[in-house]
């Protein structure tokens, strides 16, 4: 019993103690030696997020100019002479193939074909098809590419516009500019990375809803930045009456400090947003006016995106201030006008349309071009799916409608590493079927994303137990038409 | 005999037996053909070795520590040995037997195996003189023997995976050095590294699967078993072609299955290499750019578009110092040296910042000052950037005099010096720029200057930018603001236009501004009666705008007290008869508030006034909307009252009602009364009834909506 009694007590004096000890912080300090990282410790997503972008980008920004309604791309940049020639004949049930209807035309009794009112005609180097009520974009179609493949699944408007901007046709997904803000974040920490310029346009407009630029399931400093279509595009920037900026400096410092107790209590993520957002407005006070200020932009400006760009709420005018939202690093810019969703009266329809967007649209290019600043701007064009080769209601000569068509529509891409004079892709000659190079909707965000130097099946974010990502399960990238 | 004892025999015995065999193979070894089973028990030797390795490491213990494990040594390390030896004995059977198959170099392996047969020959050795009591014989050998079994193990390895095996992880030439496009040879890296990769482990020196080595130029052209690997005569059934095209599940399909497979773009990139003609020196720039094989190489750059800097990285706490609100630094791309630098924030700009980043600047390569106010002699600072690569000085206001300051910056590229008012010496010393690949010069002025530059520097890509055809544009409209279109004393319009340059014209009369009546616009205008505004604007190089208008109404009196006979309709009731005097001006929205309506009875109302006044006219502001029912009043009377006389009708009128629908209109029915003590008057707008006959309420109650009354 003695020798186990002296040996229990040895157990416990402190030699034993020290020397174990020393053991222990002796290994943990050969681990750091050996294994420098060691006590960094990052979670597996920090590390991806650090990662980021995957490889050199092309383009550094985003300008979207997309096109509500969907505009027919036949009256734009798909040239089909075969449907001038088969007026009123019936769409060949071999090309139909069996395409799902709209609610709006499953009840026609037939499908007459009907060409396109407008003539088109070759520019360019590339001898690009276009039709002539886009003369500006005729003058620029050597700085563009235009796709003529591109299909998605999605036949009416909410679930389409949703498929193209988060990736899946139900909504509650981040849309393309949250996914860009949370990957790349923004250049110019005084603007939000994502801002969003609505414009009407007189044809018949679709709604176009905040889901579209939501944060989805991501945190919300990466929601769109709606800008009112107004002389004030941000509302309430300047401080009232009274209050200077040091105040402003000393009462945000003051009700962070209270958010943070607060955070520190029950550790909500959003209460961080909101500090964070909070620090962002105060910044925005004094970069929004100078950014926004249109009436300092030399004549020659104003003249090349035309009159309108003074007025703002419209196009012309949100163009013009994409720009210089871009121009000033804010990562992603979406416009959005409506008015394309041409069911009837589409000749009288599109002019109008057209004449809207056609200058702002080749000037925006031409703009960045100027500066320099092209080959680091992507800037997208397009709507949400295509329009029937078929005529929705009785055709009249100068009067017809066209329906929904997801199989095949027109986009055109300029800018930011997508090669230039390029056309790409090609539909069958009743303009119905794609017969080579088809780009699917997500084929496309894969493509934006590679663009901007992020590999779109490494920029997930895990949320209800999987990893979510802007293309879903698919999407490839279209090496073609990269420089 | 005790069992121990039978066993030890057997043992023993077979010793001696194994050692037979292994004379045998040894001795005969060429020579000897095996059946195929006992390639399967050679093929066991990797898994066999383990076995001797650990009891001869265990036996040496027990034979230099006896107490160590506390049992009784003798019989112990007598078990322990014998086994260990009988394992080694088998173990070196099926290694002879393993080394019957192809598929190994005769001078590498020759060293293994007689090390192998050394640990076991000496090893019986030791056996025999531990037994023998020889004790110190035993202990030398018992060392020899370790040593050789590290030996062996080592060499034996290197068979397996190679002769690098051991220290390949620190070997640093691992990473290729990055080439660029332009200078990067077809074979050595584009081929050559795929090979490496996938190929060279079973193909190289010491491991020659096939015969074939794969590791330099000349063995792949000698070939192995089967021919050249690449034959130059009969390019399409080289050897390596037919290999890599048979199906995965063919067991001549390279690499095996089970080893990492070649990718499609991989297979892709040999396929094309070797049938255009397997050029093993030339670069890729001298290739058909437009063949398959370059499309695919393309990519294989395209996605190291990383250059490669020969300057090293700032470290990240300097960057991260560097970075404020307004001006951020950052890497150009993920791990690169280069730095790249933006400034954002006129208001906040400070040239003096600019030396914040002498402490990087080796590293920058990209430099932004986009709309940032500079002088002309900030430039000199931009000057010892030495990397430099991509300047952007648009709209900063430099004159461009000392751009010259610049031109030692070999690694320009790019400049962008759009919306600068730059002079003629500017342009002047741009000519020396010949290493700019892009020159941006946007500034609608200069067009003779640039296209000089243009032709100094041919291999330049100059962008003059949007040049003004003349096309003239029409101005939009100019805009009115005013506080209330009703007014009582004065009222102040403002007329403005987004232009700055622009010139405004305006009426008050009603008519149309152009050149003749106009009158220019040089601060507010203030109005004292009615009035229709008219004004357009007007500017050189632009076209004359359309015109905007607005009507203004003067209000000046108002009753003391008035009450209406009837009420309103109560859907249109407003605030009463307040509203009719509050000024403010409904429109063609009749639901608004501003509006009072009157269906069932007509409108009627007295005003009363204290003291006696002096009033010129009286006018009523209505609405028509036919398609709402809401009609002209059928008749208006108006009474007035004076100081002397008692209640007179003064006027009726019947206004003129429309003959089918019309758009919403507002419509002013004005009675002139020009009396001087006038001390009430009684109005009565009476709504149509029946409606007429087109209207499709026919027959029906009409309405009439009013929403001010001016008395003047």
């Amino acid at each position: 019993m003695e020798k186990e009694q002296s040996e229990y007590g040895l157990n416990e004096n402190r030699r034993k103690f020290l020397s174990k000890v020393s053991l222990g912080i002796g290994s943990l300090a050969l681990g750091s030696l050996l294994i420098p990282d060691l006590f960094k410790g990052k979670s597996g997503e920090d590390a991806l997020m650090e990662a980021l972008p995957h490889f050199a980008p092309k383009a550094k920004r985003v300008i979207y100019l997309f096109q509500n309604g969907a505009p027919s791309q036949l009256e734009t940049f798909d040239y089909k002479p075969l449907l001038n020639q088969q007026v009123g004949q019936e769409l060949p049930d071999s090309i139909r193939a069996g395409q799902r209807l709209t609610g709006m035309t499953a009840g026609q009794s037939s499908f007459p074909l009907v060409g396109s009112f407008f003539k088109f005609n070759q520019y360019g180097e590339s001898r690009a098809w276009i039709s002539e009520a886009f003369p500006y974009t005729s003058k620029v179609v050597d700085d563009i590419c235009i796709i003529k493949s591109m299909h998605t699944e999605a036949i009416n408007h909410d679930p389409a516009l949703t498929f193209f901007q988060t990736g899946a046709q139900v909504g509650n997904r981040p849309s393309m500019g949250a996914w860009l803000s949370y990957g790349l974040g923004s250049e110019n920490s005084n603007l939000p990375s994502f801002c969003v310029l609505l414009s009407r346009g007189k044809g018949n407009g679709q709604g176009v809803y905040s889901k579209l630029w939501t944060n989805g399931f991501l945190d919300s400093v990466h929601q769109g930045v709606q800008f009112s279509a107004s002389e004030d595009p941000v509302l309430y920037l300047k401080d009232p009456k009274g209050m200077n900026r040091e105040d402003r400096r000393r009462m945000l410092d003051k009700l962070a400090e209270l958010n943070n107790l607060n955070y520190e209590t029950f550790g909500d993520p959003e209460i961080q947003a909101k500090v964070q957002q909070y620090e962002m407005a105060f910044r925005m006070q004094t970069a929004v006016p100078e950014v926004t200020d249109i009436k300092s932009e030399p004549d020659s400006i104003i003249k090349m995106y035309g009159p309108d760009c003074l007025i703002p709420g419209t196009y012309a005018a949100n163009c013009l201030l994409a720009r210089k939202l871009s121009e000033n690093g804010v990562r992603f810019v979406q416009l959005y006008h409506q008015g394309w969703d041409a069911h009837d009266n589409l000749p009288n329809q599109m002019v109008g349309q057209a004449k809207d967007v056609d200058q702002a649209s080749a000037a925006l290019i031409t703009d960045l071009k100027q500066r320099g600043l092209l080959d680091e701007t992507l800037v997208i064009w397009g709507g949400e799916f295509g329009r029937t080769n078929y005529c929705q209601g009785k055709i009249q000569v100068d009067n017809y409608g066209r329906d929904h068509h997801p199989r095949a529509f027109s986009i055109w891409m300029a800018g930011g590493g997508v090669k230039s004079g390029m056309v790409y892709g090609e539909t069958d000659e009743f303009g119905y079927n794609i017969v080579e190079n088809p780009v699917h909707v997500h084929d496309f965000q894969a493509t934006i994303l590679h663009l901007m130097g992020i590999d779109h099946e490494r920029l997930t974010y895990k949320h209800l137990g999987r990893r979510y990502r802007l293309t879903d399960v698919h999407g490839k990238v279209v090496k073609d038409i990269l420089v | 005999m005790p069992k121990n004892q039978k066993i030890f025999a057997i043992l023993e015995n077979s010793l001696i037996a194994i050692n037979g065999l292994i004379l045998i193979l040894v001795i005969g070894q060429d020579h000897i053909q095996l059946p195929s089973f006992l390639e399967v028990v050679g093929r066991m030797h990797p898994l066999l070795l383990h076995f001797p390795i650990v009891m001869l490491f265990l036996a040496a213990l027990l034979f230099w520590f006896p107490d160590a494990l506390g049992v009784n040594s003798k019989n112990a390390m007598k078990w322990l040995l014998l086994s260990a030896l009988f394992f080694t004995g088998i173990t070196v059977l099926a290694g002879l037997f393993l080394s019957v198959e192809d598929g190994y170099v005769k001078e590498d392996f020759e060293n293994h195996q007689w090390t192998g047969l050394l640990v076991f020959w000496l090893g019986t050795l030791w056996y025999w003189f531990w037994a023998k009591e020889k004790l110190s014989i035993a202990k030398g050998l018992s060392l020899v023997v370790l040593a050789l079994v590290l030996a062996t193990g080592h060499l034996g390895a290197s068979l397996t995976h190679g002769e690098d095996f051991l220290f390949a992880p620190l070997k640093s030439d691992r990473a290729l050095p990055q080439v660029s496009f332009e200078e990067a040879l077809a074979f050595d890296h584009v081929i050559k590294p795929i090979l490496d990769q996938k190929c060279i482990s079973c193909h190289k020196a010491g491991k020659v699967k096939g015969e074939l080595r794969m590791d330099e130029v000349q063995y792949i052209l000698k070939g192995g078993e089967t021919g050249p690997a690449i034959d130059m005569q009969d390019l399409e059934n080289s050897q390596i072609l037919i290999h890599i095209l048979y199906p995965l599940e063919d067991e001549f399909h390279m690499p095996p299955k089970g080893k990492p497979q070649l990718s499609e773009t991989e297979l892709a990139l040999i396929q094309s290499w070797i049938l255009d003609s397997a050029h093993f020196e030339k670069k890729l720039t001298a290739y058909n750019l437009e063949s398959e094989f370059i499309a695919l190489a393309k990519e294989k750059f395209a996605s190291q578009e990383s250059k490669t800097y020969s300057f090293e990285a700032a470290s990240t706490k300097t960057i991260a110092g560097l970075n404020n609100d307004y001006r951020k630094v950052m890497a150009t791309y993920p791990d690169s040296p280069g730095l790249r630098v933006t400034f954002f924030g006129k208001n906040q700009f400070d040239p003096s910042t600019i030396d914040d980043l002498k402490k990087v600047k080796d590293q920058v390569v990209e430099l932004n000052f986009q709309n940032m106010p500079l002088k002309d002699g900030d430039l000199q600072k931009i000057a010892n950037y030495p990397n430099l690569e991509v300047l952007n000085l648009n709209f900063t206001g430099i004159e461009g005099n000392n751009l010259g300051e610049l031109k030692n910056l070999k690694n320009l590229t790019h400049l962008s010096l759009s919306g600068n008012p730059l002079s003629e010496a500017a342009f002047e010393s741009l000519k020396d720029f010949s290493q700019l690949k892009n020159l941006y010069v946007w500034t609608n002025k200069n067009t003779d200057a640039i296209a000089s530059l243009k032709s100094q520097l041919p291999d330049t890509n100059i962008e003059g930018g949007f040049q003004d055809d003349g096309t003239l544009y029409q101005l939009n409209a100019p805009q009115i603001e005013f506080e209330k279109s009703i007014f009582t004393d004065k009222a102040e319009v403002t007329l403005k236009h987004p232009i700055g340059s622009v010139k405004i014209f305006y009426t008050l009369d009603n008519t149309m501004p152009d050149s003749s009546n106009h009158q220019l616009y040089s601060g507010p205008i203030s109005l004292d009666k009615n009035t229709t505004l008219r004004a357009r604007a007007f500017a050189d190089g632009w076209l004359g705008s359309t015109e905007k208008q607005a009507v203004f109404f003067r209000s000046k009196i108002q009753p003391d007290s008035y009450k209406l006979t009837f009420p309103p309709s109560e859907s249109y009731k407003g605030k009463g008869a307040l509203t009719l005097f509050d000024l403010d001006k409904g429109d063609d929205d009749f639901f608004t508030g501003k509006w009072l309506g009157f269906q069932d009875t007509p409108f009627e109302i007295q005003m009363d006034f204290k003291s006696p006044q002096r009033i010129q006219n009286i006018a009523f502001s209505t609405l028509a909307a036919e398609g709402s029912y809401i009609f002209p009043p059928s008749k208006v009377e108006v009474w007035i009252k004076t100081q002397n006389t008692d209640w007179k009708l003064l006027d009726t009128q019947n206004p003129e009602q429309p003959t089918g629908n019309r758009d919403r209109i507002l419509q002013m029915y004005e009675t002139n009364i020009n009396q001087s003590d006038v001390t009430a008057i009684k109005a009565k707008l009476t709504p149509v009834y029946p409606l007429p006959k087109w209207h499709p309420g026919a027959g029906n109650k009409g309405w009439v909506f009013i929403d001010e009354i001016l008395i003047n």
